[in-house]
């Protein structure tokens, strides 16, 4: 190649690296979905593990009342399904943050949230609540008595109802695990 | 020095043509981003859209009502994304409604993102928002069998639908008879009953959309992705510039 039509094809190459840069940068409402959390939580191919069976949680109006009083929140639905192994149970939960619905996984063991993850987020801000750095510290987190998580979780500037959302699932989680855990 | 040149002059040029594309863009970001670090003091989330051609850019398709009638009830989508059951508001749903059957006692609508399950009585049974063939497109019951089957539509095709297993993975057969509910447009008499429907959609959020390019869907957010690198690369070249320009003088 003549060196005169080297800056050319630089600047060629250049603007083919941005178009697949931007093509990459944009980003699905789905993170990861409910088959995959829930190989995750139970590792589900791993034959040895004990598989989830899939269960049925009734919401009476009694408990959406004691859910409200105990964590301040209970899902709309008459019903929930929730899947569990031994001690294991694994929650996929729906609340909106500001306009539209955050989904989340929750995983909890012997009434500690093992693991959180966004499974979908559908508003314009706040998606840095999937990050690891955020969820990670919801891990080995209880329900205190007074119905708060027993540790703080730190926040995400700019995305303070989201994260708010987050807690809010979290500890309906945990107290719907205590449920079914007995 | 010469080959210096050569590359100054490339620059340069470059630098004016793409500086020319992402001038409009940068300056619409510019504003709307100061906008936005104001949005709490001007009040933006608390006024509310009453451009009608701007609400109908959003979808909102409140003044010709996409309604599926199930039996004697009428299933549809408000504007504000929530699904009402005659005049009973049920629950959000996750994109538009794309159908409706009713199975075993309740009524099954489907979003483009979500299955809801009612009752007659309009109480939500549950929703479903994961393990879905997304975007779903339709909602019908297989026939042909001893028992009706559940079946969604995807753009990879049909897929049978097990509620009790939570499972959607299974597609159905070739040729099998799928039959679905019309969209029909809801009666006034229905529309009659309806709350005032809240107002949505404020300027908080149109501001948001325009700055993330969300205002014309995943193309705009690639465009503003693009005039983000564009800008990148305009300071980039512009520094280059300069340093090629104080060489040459040395």
């Amino acid at each position: 190649m003549p060196a005169k039509q080297r800056p050319g094809a630089l600047l060629r190459t250049t603007v083919a690296a941005i178009l697949v840069m931007a093509a990459t940068a944009v980003v699905g409402e789905e993170y990861l979905s409910r088959d995959a959390f829930l190989d995750l939580v139970f590792s589900r191919q791993q034959p040895d593990q004990q598989q989830p069976e899939l269960k049925t949680l009734w919401i009476t109006e009694e408990t959406r009342a004691a859910a409200k009083a105990a964590v301040g929140w209970a899902p709309a639905a008459l019903r929930l399904r929730y899947w569990q192994a031994g001690s294991r149970t694994a929650w996929i939960l729906e609340d909106i943050g500001k306009h539209k619905p955050i989904t989340l996984g929750i995983a909890v063991a012997d009434n500690h949230i093992e693991r959180v993850d966004v499974l979908a987020f559908r508003e314009s801000r706040g998606w840095e609540i999937r990050y690891p750095f955020f969820t990670s510290q919801f891990s080995g987190l209880r329900l205190a008595d007074d119905g708060y998580l027993d540790k703080s979780v730190d926040g995400i500037t700019g995305a303070t109802l989201s994260v708010q959302a987050t807690e809010r699932m979290a500890r309906l989680a945990l107290w719907l695990d205590a449920q079914v855990s007995g | 020095m010469r080959r210096g040149a050569r590359l100054l002059g490339l620059l340069w040029r470059w630098h004016r043509r793409l500086g020319l594309v992402a001038a409009v863009f940068a300056v619409l970001l510019a504003i709307t981003g100061i906008v936005l670090n104001h949005s709490p003091a001007l009040g933006l989330d608390r006024r509310f859209v009453s451009w009608d051609w701007l609400l109908q850019a959003y979808g909102d398709d409140s003044a010709d009502l996409p309604a599926f009638q199930v039996g004697d009830h009428w299933l549809y989508r408000a504007a504000d994304g929530r699904v009402y059951l005659d005049a009973v508001d049920v629950a959000p749903c996750n994109g538009a409604l794309v159908g409706a059957v009713p199975a075993d006692g309740l009524l099954l609508a489907a979003c483009a993102g979500e299955i809801l399950l009612l009752s007659t009585a309009g109480e939500l049974v549950e929703s479903i928002s994961t393990g879905l063939p997304e975007p779903l497109l339709g909602l019908g019951l297989l026939s042909g069998q001893a028992n009706e089957q559940l079946a969604l539509q995807s753009a990879q095709g049909w897929w049978l639908a097990d509620l009790e297993q939570m499972d959607f993975s299974q597609r159905a057969a070739g040729g099998a008879f799928i039959s679905q509910f019309a969209p029909g447009v809801l009666p006034e008499s229905v529309r009659r009953q309806l709350p005032a429907q809240p107002q949505w959609l404020n300027w908080e959020r149109v501001m948001l959309d325009l700055h993330s390019g969300r205002i014309a869907g995943r193309v705009g957010v690639l465009w503003v992705d693009l005039v983000g690198l564009l800008l990148a690369s305009l300071a980039m070249s512009g520094v280059a510039m300069w340093w090629l320009h104080r060489r040459r003088r040395l």
